[in-house]
């Protein structure tokens, strides 16, 4: 479903992604790792349409469409949802409203109905209890005076209502403590299904240990430099980072 | 009003440039067409100048008996230039033998063209008490940061200025340059020791060039009136940092307007304002962003006791060229006696789309529950509020890297709060 | 994200531009003492009334135009306005609404306006000011069961003349200020509101102005006075024709809140603000102004201005009673060549008096828009408190963004905090919003109106939704 070929892109001035090649299929789990400044965030920006890069050579296909040519909210339409590093906060703009109006503009989008409120609430409060988020968070302002692992929570339930095709987590884990870890690990397992893929990009080996990946892939200098199964990412906690600065690129 | 006194001085000055007299007279005329601002000004709403319409002035005297001098003696480490002046003349400088000919601690020395070149560039049309000081205008100090060949990094300018008698008009400048890349600290102290009767209208000029650093420190105490009108000009990725001490005067107006001219310049304000009994104090600013990437942040708190009172004006001009323009202003007030009176305009004008401005104002009083903590442990109620009044200014001393002059100006604000307080 | 498309898109889709076609009667534009003994001999006033409009106009000819506003504009001819306007055939006024001109009730349909059918199912009891005259007060009977009078101030002259002689010019004096001494000598009408002691008004009460006639002014003058313990929520609507030229619309309104007594006032003005070029458009020149004179009364002013070429209104409190409370809550939306400078005045005298103070401005296009505001704490005023929250948006750097408050403190007991920010919209935001599916246009709309939501959640309902509308209208195609 996606094929990114041969990736250039430069931000303010520096290339951060350097020769960036990935497929990822329906169904897989891709874990991407990597130290600092690896290239690893700039690379979920890019898929979902961030301003400020500009992409100097190569491609992304993205079930044959050209997904550099599509604005952020089509390839969210299109079903590419990125769970932001760190969530943002919109003062005044009710959390519930705001996940209705983003799923009826997905709905109208592919021309099915739009939910009503009725139907969205019973939809929305299933999944909050599986997430054991509050309802409380329903009513206040998107992401405002929310904690870092209630952020990271309400990314989650965005992405199950949202249902995407292609979800990429940014760094999800980070700053989450393990029962918080377990909740938003559980809610994407939940979601894993024959028709959906997910790119998970993190710092750490330990969500690994609760999303079990197909793939995981290490990035260093702006590209892959290894990939292989579950067992690098082991190999890699083991070793640390300033192992693949050693190897070769891949 | 001045009339005589002009003449007075134009004969005083007759060996003069052309140059710098018809400066002096085109000065002059202006402030005949301006007069002295009424509250009816916008920026002089707070500000009774009534005082000083009537008076009969004359100019400073300089054979003034030196017994009432004592210049500041810090215990200066080897960098630092220490300059005396009595009624604006030079006293003493300890300068460790090092040559500073060019520097132009006095007069006019042999900087005329420069001089001239840097008076005439500023604009006078809506200032009269800079127009008034240009028409006055007898001692010029120059500091240019070239000029101290690299033998000292601090410049402290100790100003002393007496009349008990006559109502003095005192018209002193101070210009300060700081050429690219390089660095100074200037502290420019004005201090009235018997003074009741002097009007000390100063002007100082400040050019910080690209890439130069500035640390720039104002004191002011113990005047009838004291007016500043300080210009500063900051170029590309340039620094200023201007700390301001009022600690009473009866009336004082100090000014900053500082233009941030070139990209990546930075200006960081700080004042502090103490009064007590009847006396007034102005503080004012106007910062203009004209290129991209600026800063200036400003941080202005007052204390007042007594019947007195204070105002803050502090306005910031954003260019729509300016974008990415990052401004922050605040002031606080602290009112410790009925009768005080604390006005605050902030205010913004803002005109590029792409920036982060913003400003907080308190006017209040001390924290009751502070106070009732320290009186549980052991301090009696006076002890504790002077505590907790010395705690709210503290933080404006603590960026000063001459220890000092940090532990002279922080004795001194002791000594300004105990008496606002003792009146509350 | 750019914003530099802005303006150019921008179609000026202003739905309240209809001219609606009915006889009018006008007098010829012109501004003398005869002026005024037309408008007075019209409404049949009694003499004290045409004497206080002399009064009025002799100290309005030795007064100056305020300059000292971020506003620009040529000088206006007086001369060449219109002071007096009317639908003919309501010349003796409607009894009721079935007397009312039906193109003028169809004109009111077009404006949304509940007057008919929708009125009753609102429960929103209006009275429509078209041009200079009062049209038509609903529910009149329902109120005065209540005891509650409202009525268009010139009925009120001659049903109560003593409230109206005893209040009228009390808050806001003839001579206070240039245009609120021109609308003390001219005004021709305007809603009178009495709420007796103990009170609960039953329903929300609620004014439609609307400017239809030419080369009109509109001079409307409202006084409420609410009596001890008593509650009132006040509506206020205004829309006008497109023309071409530049109408002027200098109002009064007085508020009076005795001890106990809450009244709520609550403003959309949606004046024609001129074409993108800012040609015509209405010149808004108000006065507003409570006084909050017993004890634990309270003021609360909520306004969302979209409309207008120019804005001028400060609507103020005074905080006379001890214990009393005053509040703003403004929304001032400027595109194209709109100016606005508004704000309040928040005046403390008695003791712990407290107000509050949240102002929005949203600038756009070549617009500039300005907050002024006062906080005054007089040396009396002990434990008063203010607390003050600015915050400015801006679309593209063609316009401008201005904030000038004025903190006046004399009372050592005082506790005022003013905070005030300005920025663009986040393109965090934006990015965020999109990333989720929503358009870009959407995603501004949906970021304002959690901007604005503070002002909004102050409003009664439908009022709410009419403002959040009228946002997005005013901003269409300000982000491109």
């Amino acid at each position: 479903m996606l094929s990114i070929n041969n990736l250039h892109v430069n931000a303010g001035g520096t290339e951060i992604l350097k020769g960036l090649n990935l497929e990822v299929a329906p169904g897989e789990v891709h874990a991407i790792m990597g130290p600092n400044g690896s290239g690893k965030s700039t690379t979920a920006h890019v898929l979902s349409g961030r301003d400020g890069y500009d992409v100097t050579e190569g491609s992304v296909r993205y079930f044959g469409k050209d997904l550099l040519d599509l604005a952020p909210e089509e390839r969210a339409c299109e079903g590419i949802f990125l769970a932001f590093q760190y969530p943002v906060e919109i003062p005044g703009v009710n959390n519930m409203y705001f996940l209705r109006a983003a799923l009826n503009a997905q709905l109208k989008y592919r021309g099915e109905p739009e939910l009503d409120a009725v139907k969205f609430m019973k939809l929305i409060r299933g999944l909050m209890g599986e997430l054991h988020m509050d309802k409380k968070y329903l009513e206040r302002p998107v992401n405002e005076g929310f904690s870092g692992g209630e952020k990271k929570r309400n990314e989650i339930l965005q992405m199950s209502v949202l249902r995407p095709k292609l979800a990429i987590l940014d760094e999800t884990d980070s700053g989450l403590d393990i029962d918080a870890l377990k909740v938003v690990a559980d809610g994407v397992n939940r979601l894993r299904s024959a028709d959906r893929a997910f790119i998970v990009v993190t710092h750490y080996q330990r969500l690994l240990d609760y999303i079990q990946p197909d793939h995981v892939h290490v990035m260093s200098g702006g590209k892959i430099v290894r990939s292989g199964d579950k067992s690098l990412a082991l190999e890699l906690e083991d070793k640390g980072y300033s192992w693949i600065e050693s190897l070769p690129a891949a | 009003m001045f009339d005589i006194l002009q003449q007075e001085f134009k004969t005083n000055r007759s060996m003069d440039p052309t140059w710098l007299s018809d400066f002096r007279d085109h000065n002059y005329r202006k402030f005949e067409e301006l007069g002295f601002p009424t509250t009816k000004s916008e920026t002089w709403r707070y500000m009774d100048l009534n005082h000083l319409r009537d008076l009969c002035y004359s100019l400073p005297k300089s054979e003034v008996s030196s017994e009432i001098f004592t210049s500041l003696r810090f215990k200066t480490h080897k960098r630092t230039l220490c300059c005396s002046f009595l009624n604006g003349k030079l006293k003493t400088v300890e300068s460790g033998g090092v040559d500073l000919s060019s520097l132009g601690l006095d007069a006019f020395g042999e900087e005329s063209t420069w001089l001239e070149e840097r008076l005439d560039g500023g604009d006078i049309s809506s200032h009269p008490f800079r127009a008034l000081n240009g028409a006055f205008l007898d001692h010029v100090v120059t500091i240019r940061s070239e000029s101290l060949k690299g033998a000292f990094d601090e410049v402290i300018l100790d100003f002393v200025w007496t009349s008990a008698e006559e109502a003095m008009i005192a018209s002193p400048r101070v210009m300060i340059e700081v050429q690219t890349g390089q660095e100074l600290q200037v502290m420019n102290i004005h201090r009235g020791v018997a003074c009741q009767k002097a009007m000390v209208n100063l002007a100082t000029d400040i050019w910080v060039k690209p890439g130069g650093r500035l640390n720039y420190l104002k004191y002011e105490e113990n005047q009838e009136t004291h007016i500043d009108s300080t210009r500063v000009s900051v170029g590309r990725d340039g620094y200023f940092r201007g700390s301001y001490y009022g600690f009473g005067s009866a009336v004082s107006r100090v000014s900053f307007e500082a233009d941030l001219i070139g990209s990546g310049a930075e200006c960081f304000l700080d004042g502090l304002q103490i009064t007590s009994r009847n006396e007034h104090s102005d503080f004012m600013s106007e910062i203009r962003h004209m290129a991209t990437n600026t800063t200036s942040h400003e941080y202005v708190k007052g204390v007042l006791g007594g019947k007195s009172s204070s105002a803050f004006y502090g306005y910031v001009f954003v260019d729509a060229e300016a974008q990415k323009t990052d401004a922050v202003q605040t002031n606080r007030n602290l009112l410790l006696s009925q009768g005080a009176v604390a006005n605050s305009r902030p205010q913004l004008e803002i005109y590029a789309d792409d920036v982060k401005c913003a400003h907080g104002s308190t006017v209040g009083q001390l924290d009751e529950s502070q106070v009732f903590y320290l009186r549980s442990r052991g301090f009696t109620e006076a002890k504790a509020r002077a505590e907790l009044t010395k705690a709210f200014v503290a933080e404006l001393f603590s960026h000063l890297s001459n220890r000092e002059v940090s532990s002279w100006l922080m004795a001194k604000a002791e000594a300004r709060i105990a008496e606002s307080l003792g009146e509350a | 994200m750019t914003t530099s498309q802005t303006i150019d898109d921008f179609s000026g889709d202003y739905k309240y531009g209809f001219v609606t076609d009915i006889e009018t009667e006008q007098i010829e534009p012109g501004l003398s003492k005869d002026t005024l003994r037309f408008i007075s001999a019209k409404k049949k006033e009694p003499d004290w009334l045409l004497q206080w409009r002399f009064k009025a106009y002799e100290r309005w000819l030795k007064m100056r135009d305020p300059m000292w506003a971020k506003v620009d504009y040529p000088p206006i001819d007086f001369q060449g306005i219109s002071y007096y306007a009317a639908p003919k055939s309501n010349k003796d006024g409607p009894k009721s609404l079935d007397e009312v001109d039906p193109e003028l009730l169809e004109t009111y349909e077009k404006l949304g306006i509940p007057l008919h059918e929708r009125a009753r199912l609102a429960g929103v009891a209006v009275d429509a000011v078209f041009d200079s005259v009062s049209v038509a007060t609903t529910f009149k009977e329902k109120l005065s069961e209540a005891g509650v009078i409202f009525c268009p101030i010139s009925e009120a002259v001659q049903s109560h003349p003593d409230l109206v002689k005893k209040y009228l010019g009390s808050v806001v004096p003839h001579s206070d200020n240039y245009y609120s001494a021109l609308n003390s000598a001219v005004f021709s009408d305007g809603s009178f509101v009495y709420i007796p002691e103990g009170v609960r008004c039953p329903m929300e009460l609620s004014t439609y102005f609307r400017i239809n006639a030419q080369n009109t002014g509109q001079f409307e003058r409202t006084l409420i006075v609410a009596d001890k313990g008593s509650y009132v929520s006040y509506l206020e609507g205004c829309t006008a024709p497109m023309r071409d030229e530049n109408q002027l619309h200098a109002a009064v309104v007085e508020l009076v809140a005795m001890e106990g007594a809450e009244i709520k006032y609550s403003t959309v003005q949606n004046w024609y603000p001129g074409d993108k070029d800012g040609k015509g458009g209405i010149y808004n020149f108000v006065t507003k102004r409570g006084i909050c004179k017993g004890r634990k009364s309270k003021i609360s002013w909520t306004q969302v201005e979209t409309g207008s070429a120019i804005t001028w209104k400060y609507p103020s409190c005074i905080l006379q009673g001890d214990e009393s409370v005053g509040e703003f809550y403004s929304v001032a939306v400027a595109n194209n060549a709109q100016q606005a400078d508004t704000g309040t005045k928040m005046i403390h005298l008695g003791k712990n008096t407290s107000s509050t103070i949240i102002s929005k401005g949203i600038s756009a296009g070549r617009a500039q828009n300005s907050y002024r505001g006062l906080v005054a704490v007089k040396g009396k005023a002990h434990g008063a408190r203010n607390y003050t929250q600015c915050d400015s948006l801006l679309f593209g750097n063609k316009c401008g963004a201005h904030t000038f408050p004025y903190i006046e403190v004399a009372n050592p007991s005082a506790q005022v905090e003013h905070e005030a920010s300005t920025s663009k919209i986040s393109e965090d935001q934006l990015f965020y919003c999109q990333q989720r599916g929503l358009s870009e246009e959407d995603a501004v709309s949906l970021i304002v109106n959690g901007f604005c939501k503070e002002v909004f959640k102050k409003l009664p309902m439908e009022f709410a939704v009419e403002a959040q509308k009228l946002l997005a209208v005013s901003l269409e195609g300000s982000v491109g």
